[in-house]
């Protein structure tokens, strides 16, 4: 059985105009892990103290 | 096809050695701990306050929920594009005060334009429909073409808005008033309801926002520009060299976004019954905090339609349970802000832990 092999180049035009790249949130985030673990669960407790408290 | 997901799921953890196991049940507790912490807090609630979770509080909740959803469908668009969107409650108020002033009872007595006759609803949909389609298109106009962060511009679209509302409202015999006494046809169709469930009314907005939602869904989901948006979201310079149009669907996605808080403004509109310049004061916030508690990520593309309405219904459940607990609204600002804060630090620890 004949294989056909099909080979397509794309070509990618330097005329493209450039695209809007949106600056991410977090693009230039470099914090440990372990610190935004206690960034999240220090932020659930203080809403559970709140919570408690203003029962 | 869902349950033999789950299955799979659990056999692949089955397969993984102790050390790999625990990681992963960590890393699952850790990234879900807001949706934890919320579920627990809603029994908590339920079992403090058993009419918490009656059938008139839950259609009251769900009411609560459908009338946010069209904003937050909005607003988790320009999320997935990395962006943001601070104008939405603001594009709510001004098309509220404008559904409202053009459908307020021929016969009412403070009527902001006296000599108006009575105007089809239809019209008026179609108008703020197309009033919010443009302040978005001009949204998106901005962010694309002029590489402008979307935080910016939404943020001068917002004070600019704000500025047409007070002045709207200084039209005619109105004087800075709010706008109330509208007519009955569009209270009807908005606050009327087509079936009951036990005895109580569900109205018909409800049903108006589960259409939307599905819709929105197809849209995100089965059409090239659903798939484009996820693609630029997620990087604009590959799908730029695939051949999206990415200048074309950052101004669509912004668009659409802005017709969907018309919706909302036409929503609120009849559901407030009252409407002032305060009409859609800080909803953008609310919308933002339901999609990032629902897994839209700010680092983009990432995102659906099934986290934003858990989102939205999971921070209605929240609020509502506090006013159920008598907790302050002082409290309740200070709370959402902490919810809103833990929300982006999981959602940047996802991030970091993939990169």
């Amino acid at each position: 059985m004949e294989k056909t092999i099909i080979e397509t180049t794309v070509e990618i035009s330097e005329d493209k105009p450039q695209v809007t790249k949106i600056q991410g949130l977090y693009d230039r985030v470099n914090i440990p892990v372990k610190v935004l673990d206690r960034v999240i669960f220090g932020g659930i407790g203080l809403i559970i103290m709140l919570i408690l408290i203003s029962l | 096809m869902f349950f033999k997901n789950i299955k799979s799921r659990f056999n692949e953890i089955k397969e993984m050695d102790t050390k790999d196991r625990n990681r992963f049940i960590k890393e699952t507790l850790i990234n879900n701990s807001l949706l934890i912490f919320m579920l627990i807090a809603i029994i908590y609630i339920q079992i403090q306050r058993p009419q918490f979770l009656s059938r008139e509080s839950i259609i009251n909740i769900v009411s609560l929920s459908a009338s946010a959803m069209p904003l937050a469908l909005g607003v988790a668009g320009a999320i997935i594009l990395t962006g943001t969107d601070l104008s939405a409650g603001r594009i709510v108020g001004l098309t509220a005060c404008i559904s409202a002033s053009l459908l307020q009872a021929v016969d009412y007595s403070n009527k902001m334009f006296p000599d108006l006759p009575a105007i089809p609803i239809i019209i008026v949909f179609l108008l703020v429909i197309a009033l919010g389609a443009l302040i978005g298109f001009v949204n998106g106009f901005c962010v694309s073409k002029f590489s402008l962060h979307p935080f910016i511009v939404t943020l001068a679209t917002q004070l600019m808005v704000y500025g047409v509302i007070l002045m709207y409202l200084m039209n005619g015999d109105n004087n800075g008033q709010s706008i109330s006494g509208l007519s009955s046809g569009f209270t009807e169709l908005t606050k009327g309801s087509l079936f009951k469930i036990g005895g109580t009314p569900v109205p018909n907005y409800v049903l108006m926002a589960i259409v939307l939602t599905g819709v929105m869904w197809v849209v995100w989901n089965k059409t090239a520009f659903g798939k484009n948006m996820f693609a630029v979201g997620s990087n604009p310079e590959a799908a730029n060299v695939s051949g999206v149009n990415v200048a074309l669907t950052i101004t669509l996605v912004f668009t659409l976004a802005g017709a969907l808080y018309a919706f909302s403004g036409f929503i609120e509109a009849a559901r407030i019954g009252s409407n002032s310049a305060n009409t859609g004061l800080n909803y953008e916030l609310d919308a933002i905090a339901a999609c990032v508690i629902g897994g839209v990520s700010f680092v983009g593309g990432i995102g659906k339609i099934r986290g934003v309405v858990l989102g939205v219904v999971l921070l209605k459940l929240i609020f509502v349970g506090l006013n159920f607990l008598s907790v302050s609204v002082n409290m309740i600002y200070i709370i959402k802000g902490l919810i809103i804060l833990v929300a982006c630090a999981i959602d940047m620890r996802k991030y970091l832990v993939r990169k």
